[in-house]
């Protein structure tokens, strides 16, 4: 999901482009499914579990609710609507009553103002929580690779063009499934290999090693780091 | 330009934050309020901070250098020699080791006066005596009618005294005077850099300050204030003394014993020392007695034989005998001074026949 692109549909899908919202949903599928069994801690299948309906139908509320002046990018946006209204789902489901409901209910507009406002309050504090564990595990991830954030300070190409040449390096990387296993199995950049398949050179290659590294970690594991690859703007997924 | 970043790290009192360029930046940590982890903050663009933090640097050391250079030309250093004169005006100019006048400023009110009038930068030394000269004598403070005292001192900032040739310098003194049918005392003197230090703390000339200084020990009584804003001139009738007297005896003072019988002054290159007489006739001797004031008491004679007679610029050559002897001369100074008028006035109607 590339960010701009992602923001770009949901403001033609509010206008009510309704073919784009079908396909909009439809490639979210992966993403909505990944959340759901994250939070319910199994596999789960489409037309078997609840769970995996209430995500949708989430998800499709949340490209209603969205606002992109929140600073909150869509899809961190719509996983934290997914998981409130799964932890709903999961408190009717035990036969708990609903007492707090972060999240009010569409069509309940009438005291909305209120609700809404401690809604907004929950997701920026969701959001700012949620961001700061992902660089948290980013860094850690990082540090598997011998990469901490004072050496991509250090590293970090400071033109503009030789940035975007080893980020299209790191895009190309992850596109490769060989290359990406290699990488991931050896915690090593296969220069070579990298090399053929961009024709930048190895002496750049070699200079944003760490640079790359980090950032094909980022796009790999996008919907890990939704927050911050969303924050970036990187190209879209291979 | 604002620029906005996410804070991954937080260390001390930088931070670092990962752009939505895909930059990582170590920044300061924003001033008030809690930064976290996770949280967007803006921040200056600092991208050529190391370049710019040398750049500054280098920059800065310049312009300390041109600064200072500035100031030392107009001041002190790239000047090798500095140049007073005290009519009443007090003018200092100082010389750079070519001979160029780097700055000139006048020392009292009229001699700011008459530096505001010409100007001296730039020019060859003997010029902007010249000139200093012209002014002093179109603005009234040398005219005829009265007893002109051109007092020069000459400071040599390093002992390198190769920067002014001093006859020329008198000579650029004594031309306009000449034309200008005055008659004038006219001394030059040069000075120890510290002489010239002190009267610089004292606030005035370094004439006027070499002129207190050998007062006091002559016993001659007038204050600072005196010394400061009269007219030289007019200071000698009042006070009944020679300038000349005055400067050539504490020269002796100094160098005692420095010399045998013969060579009385120390051998400086600086001592003009005449009342001069627009006769015309003893310019050439005047020019002579200068390269031979270094010689003996044989002078004297000669001098003589050049018609300078009563010239208190014979206390020179005799500057060097026991100063008992001097101080008769001094004691008859009044008279040798009155002589010198009738002298001057005789010189002048023979330069009247001459035209």
């Amino acid at each position: 999901m590339h960010p701009v692109q992602v923001e770009e549909d949901i403001r033609k899908i509010k206008e009510g482009d309704r073919l784009l919202r079908e396909d909009f949903l439809d490639n979210n599928k992966a993403f909505i499914h990944k959340i759901a069994c994250k939070f319910s801690r199994r596999y789960l299948e489409w037309g078997r579990d609840d769970e995996l309906a209430v995500a949708l139908v989430a998800f499709n509320e949340a490209i209603d609710r969205f606002r992109a002046d929140t600073g909150v990018p869509f899809p961190a946006y719509a996983r934290i609507v997914i998981m409130s209204r799964l932890t709903d789902h999961r408190r009717r489901e035990n036969r708990n009553t609903s007492v707090e409901v972060p999240l009010p209910q569409q069509g309940e507009e009438s005291n909305s103002a209120e609700f809404s406002k401690a809604w907004e309050v929950y997701l920026l504090e969701t959001a700012a929580r949620e961001r700061a564990e992902e660089i948290r595990e980013y860094e850690g991830l990082l540090r598997e690779y011998g990469v901490s954030f004072e050496d991509l300070v250090k590293c970090s190409p400071r033109h503009r063009d030789t940035r975007r040449s080893l980020i299209f390096a790191a895009a190309e990387l992850t596109k490769r499934e060989n290359l990406l296993k290699e990488f991931r199995a050896k915690k090593k950049l296969p220069l070579m290999e990298l090399e053929n398949c961009t024709g930048i050179s190895r002496k750049t290659l070699e200079r944003g090693r760490k640079y790359i590294i980090a950032i094909s970690l980022l796009i790999s594991r996008q919907n890990d780091f939704l927050h911050l690859s969303s924050y970036l703007k990187l190209p879209v997924e291979g | 330009m604002e620029e906005r970043g996410i804070v991954t790290k937080i260390k001390g009192k930088s931070c670092i934050v990962i752009t939505p360029e895909g930059e990582f930046k170590k920044v300061p940590l924003p001033g008030g309020g809690l930064t976290e982890i996770g949280q967007e903050i803006t921040f200056r663009e600092k991208r050529e901070v190391p370049y710019l933090r040398h750049f500054v640097l280098a920059a800065s050391m310049l312009l300390v250098f041109i600064l200072a250079g500035r100031f030392y030309s107009s001041q002190a250093p790239e000047a090798s020699a500095y140049m007073t004169i005290d009519i009443n005006p007090s003018i200092e100019l100082a010389v750079a080791s070519d001979g160029t006048v780097v700055s000139g400023s006048g020392l009292n009110s009229d001699g700011v006066a008459i530096i505001s009038k010409v100007k001296v930068k730039g020019r060859a030394l003997p010029e902007a005596v010249e000139l200093i000269i012209k002014q002093a004598i179109t603005d009234g403070y040398l005219s005829a009618g009265q007893d002109n005292v051109v007092l020069a001192t000459i400071t040599f900032d390093n002992g390198d005294d190769a920067a002014i040739d001093l006859e020329s310098v008198y000579g650029a003194i004594r031309e306009p005077m000449d034309t200008g049918g005055l008659d004038a005392e006219v001394i030059i003197t040069p000075v120890q850099p510290e002489v010239r230090r002190e009267a610089l703390k004292s606030g005035v000339s370094t004439g006027r300050f070499l002129l207190l200084q050998k007062s006091a020990e002559k016993s001659i009584e007038f204050s600072a204030g005196e010394v400061g804003t009269i007219n030289l001139g007019q200071l000698e009738k009042e006070k009944k003394f020679s300038i000349i007297h005055l400067l050539n005896d504490s020269e002796q003072g100094a160098d005692t014993g420095s010399t045998g019988e013969q060579g009385n002054m120390p051998d400086r290159r600086g001592i003009f020392v005449e009342r001069y007489n627009p006769s015309g006739k003893n310019i050439p001797g005047a020019d002579k007695k200068l390269d031979q004031e270094d010689n003996a008491a044989d002078n004297k004679k000669q001098d003589k034989d050049n018609g300078k007679i009563n010239m208190p610029g014979h206390d020179l050559n005799n500057g060097n005998k026991e100063k008992d002897s001097q101080r008769d001369e001094n004691s008859g100074k009044s008279k040798g001074r009155s002589n010198n008028k009738d002298d001057r006035s005789g010189g002048d109607q023979g330069r009247n026949g001459n035209h």
